[in-house]
């Protein structure tokens, strides 16, 4: 009896085992699978908003060569998302509708780079795909964010993308619209590039500071640190250049600066505080900011963005050619301001320390605009920048910012083209 | 007394005049000049009234983008007034007796993330669609009235390059793993998802990184699915921005509790609380 208890018991013991460990792997299997599903669907998103912005960029240029690649980012792009929806627990007859659509735009963009459809075709197809693009992304965009951000159960999860069609479902609605799109017209896509580049701090060979003089050269650009409590330590062995890390804590601001070994140049600050209510002015706040650029020593700057947040301002401020009065956008120093009274609370110089080096003697060859861009885009500025090119050397930019009105919509693109070769380094559509 | 008569009648004269040459303010805005980059009530107020006479064709979204910008320069040359992009409080008075503001209609709609316009020749009642993320708006309201009250809107400005899901994503992998960590450390963090995007080695895209196979722990464990704080994402908007406290790591571990040799092999950079930050 007691050896059949005790067979009993150590059986029941290793099932327990057994569907523990059964339940364990279950459970890591849908963290898997929840993971997997939430990139592919965000993955969706992006390139969804990325499909938009070509094709509107693919409405505004006339230049067979500058309208070559948003026409292939087009086709490219509504192919990846049709990948990415197919991989997805959709409802079947959603994904057929919006995989066919996809496709009948994709086509569309081909047949335009062959030149097989008139300009006045693509004008009038566009116009529609991009406005019906728009409403899908924004909801598309709204439903996955809401799946993301809520942390449900992944079951839970799954019914809700499974039940697409259900009235009270976040996804209601879209595959209607869908449906609704005419079978003439269709949606866009995006370019990758990613031209933010991180220099290359190693060939700083100004005289090495100590960590004395480092302090004190942080307590005199920001003199409320004056009395504040620091820790102070140095660069591991591995990192690409030498710099020095403080750690600060003052009252109720607490903080970090890192300051290069080398020349002792200030690389970047940031300062934590509670926000008040009070207020200041736009115009206040940028006054403080150029202010305070001035005093860091940073004088041959122009401040170009301001950007509000519920707390804080951040602003952002590139080097001028003064030959010429170009922006150097690969120069460029971030600051963050509070709200309540404009205290610098960060300063971020890494890409400024060290100035880029610029192309000597490049052409300025006159574009006619006319015949570059289509008559609906119309420019509202026009300067000179640098930028970056495929082989990663600073070029000459016209940088223009273009405006394209319908009845219904407008849309803003900041474009920069190569003032010798013409070619288009860089289109962004703005805010 | 004539002669204190003959005083107060010219004081009074004078202050008479003087109310009457000040220019009225608009009752609606408030008294700050806003322009490109603003965000908030003000903002939603001028994309409103500008869009009920026609000249904003945009979102209502409280950003004062490109869009606005075009939209009142445009209604500021209608208007005989100085063309500069500016609210200021000439244009904001014009614009305040030109048009209406339907500010619990906006409110609502905005609150409730539907998508709606305000034009003036529209009955108000067929503008507004309900939104999908109706039940997110009113749970992001009830998590965070402080931000609501000055922020009216859910999105975040944000560099052009990135998205608000880029945003959400971010906050909650930096939430996930490293909520205990100090500000720096979970910008710090941030910053390591923006420098693998930039990096051949990694995928291109903020959730392809998040997301690549046991790269980081809070995915393999399910903790970057908890509702990440306003502190985690403030500290992903700073990375988004361009700060980079860890130098430009690749990676980082815990001392403590990392299990891979190879992690101790790549050359080390800083200690930011309890990672150290790699390349």
């Amino acid at each position: 009896m007691k050896i059949l208890s005790s067979i009993l018991a150590i059986g029941l013991i290793v099932m327990g085992v057994f569907l523990y460990n059964g339940k364990q792997n279950e459970a890591e299997l849908q963290r898997d699978l929840h993971a997997q599903y939430t990139n592919r669907m965000t993955d969706a998103s992006l390139k969804l908003t990325d499909l938009q912005e070509s094709v509107q960029q693919a409405t505004i240029f006339k230049d067979e060569k500058a309208q070559e690649e948003p026409l292939e980012d087009i086709w490219r792009l509504s192919s990846d998302i049709k990948t990415d929806i197919a991989s997805l627990p959709l409802s079947r007859e959603f994904t057929t509708e919006w995989m066919n659509y996809l496709g009948r735009l994709g086509d569309f963009a081909k047949l335009k780079s062959q030149q097989k459809v008139t300009d006045d075709k693509w004008q009038n197809v566009t116009a529609q795909v991009s406005s019906n693009l728009d409403e899908f992304a924004h909801e598309w965009e709204n439903a996955t964010t809401e799946l993301l951000s809520q942390g449900e159960p992944f079951s839970q999860w799954l019914q809700e993308i499974q039940t697409i069609e259900a009235s009270n479902s976040g996804w209601s609605g879209m595959a209607k619209q869908v449906k609704g799109y005419s079978e003439s017209d269709f949606p866009l896509t995006a370019s990758e590039s990613d031209k933010q580049k991180i220099k290359d701090l190693k060939s700083i060979d100004d005289t090495p500071k100590t960590e004395q003089e480092v302090v004190e050269r942080m307590k005199e650009m920001f003199p409320k640190f004056t009395n504040a409590r620091l820790i102070t330590s140095e660069s591991k062995p591995g990192s690409a250049y030498p710099f020095y890390h403080i750690q600060f804590n003052e009252g109720i601001r607490s903080g970090y600066a890192d300051f290069t070994k080398k020349g002792g140049h200030l690389l970047s600050l940031l300062v934590e505080r509670p926000i008040g209510t009070d207020r200041i002015s736009q115009e206040e706040m940028k006054e403080k900011a150029k202010k305070s650029a001035k005093s860091f020593g940073f004088k041959d700057v122009e401040l170009i963005v301001t950007r509000e947040n519920h707390l804080v301002w951040h602003v952002v401020f590139v080097r001028i050619e003064p030959k010429n009065k170009a922006r150097i956008y690969a120069d460029a120093i971030q600051m963050k301001l509070a709200k309540d009274d404009g205290e610098i609370l960060g300063v971020n110089t890494m890409e400024y320390i060290q100035k880029e080096k610029l192309p000597v003697n490049q052409k300025i060859v006159p574009i006619d605009w006319k015949t570059f861009f289509t008559s609906k885009a119309k420019i509202q500025e026009e300067r000179f920048s640098y930028t970056e090119n495929n082989q990663m050397q600073q070029r000459l930019c016209y940088e223009l910012i273009v405006l394209k009105e319908t009845d219904d919509q407008s849309h803003t693109f900041r474009i920069l083209v190569d003032t010798e070769t013409k070619e288009v380094l860089q289109t962004e559509m703005l805010n | 007394m004539h002669k204190n008569k003959l005083i107060l009648c010219i004081v009074t004269s004078c202050l008479l005049m003087m109310s009457i040459s000040v220019p009225e303010r608009s009752e609606a805005f408030s008294n700050q000049v806003i322009e490109r980059g603003a965000y908030g009530e003000d903002v939603i107020e001028l994309q409103s009234r500008l869009q009920f006479i026609g000249f904003y064709k945009g979102k209502i979204d409280g950003e004062f983008g490109y869009g606005t910008y075009w939209a009142l320069r445009n209604f500021q040359e209608e208007f005989g007034l100085p063309v500069d992009g500016l609210a200021g409080q000439q244009t904001k008075t014009k614009l305040a007796n030109a048009s209406k503001y339907h500010k619990d209609y906006v409110q609502k709609q905005i609150r409730e993330g539907n998508r709606f316009t305000h034009y003036g020749d529209v009955p108000i009642e067929q503008q507004a669609k309900k939104s999908a993320n109706k039940q997110q708006a009113n749970k992001q309201q009830g998590n965070n009235k402080q931000a609501n009250k000055q922020a009216p809107t859910q999105e975040s400005q944000i560099p052009a390059k990135y998205s608000q899901q880029d945003l959400q994503m971010m906050a909650n992998a930096v939430y996930g793993e490293a909520r205990g960590e100090p500000y720096e450390g979970q910008v710090a963090v941030a910053a390591v998802i923006l420098n693998r995007i930039e990096d051949a080695k990694f995928p291109n895209t903020v959730n392809g990184v998040i997301f690549q196979p046991l790269a980081f722990t809070a995915v393999a464990d399910g903790q970057i699915w908890l509702t990440p704080n306003e502190r985690a994402k403030d500290a992903v908007i700073d990375a988004l921005n361009g700060w980079d406290p860890t130098e430009n790591a690749l990676y980082y571990f815990n001392p403590v509790t990392a299990t891979s040799k190879w992690i101790w092999t790549r050359p080390q950079i800083k200690t930011i609380g309890k990672h150290i930050f790699a390349m």
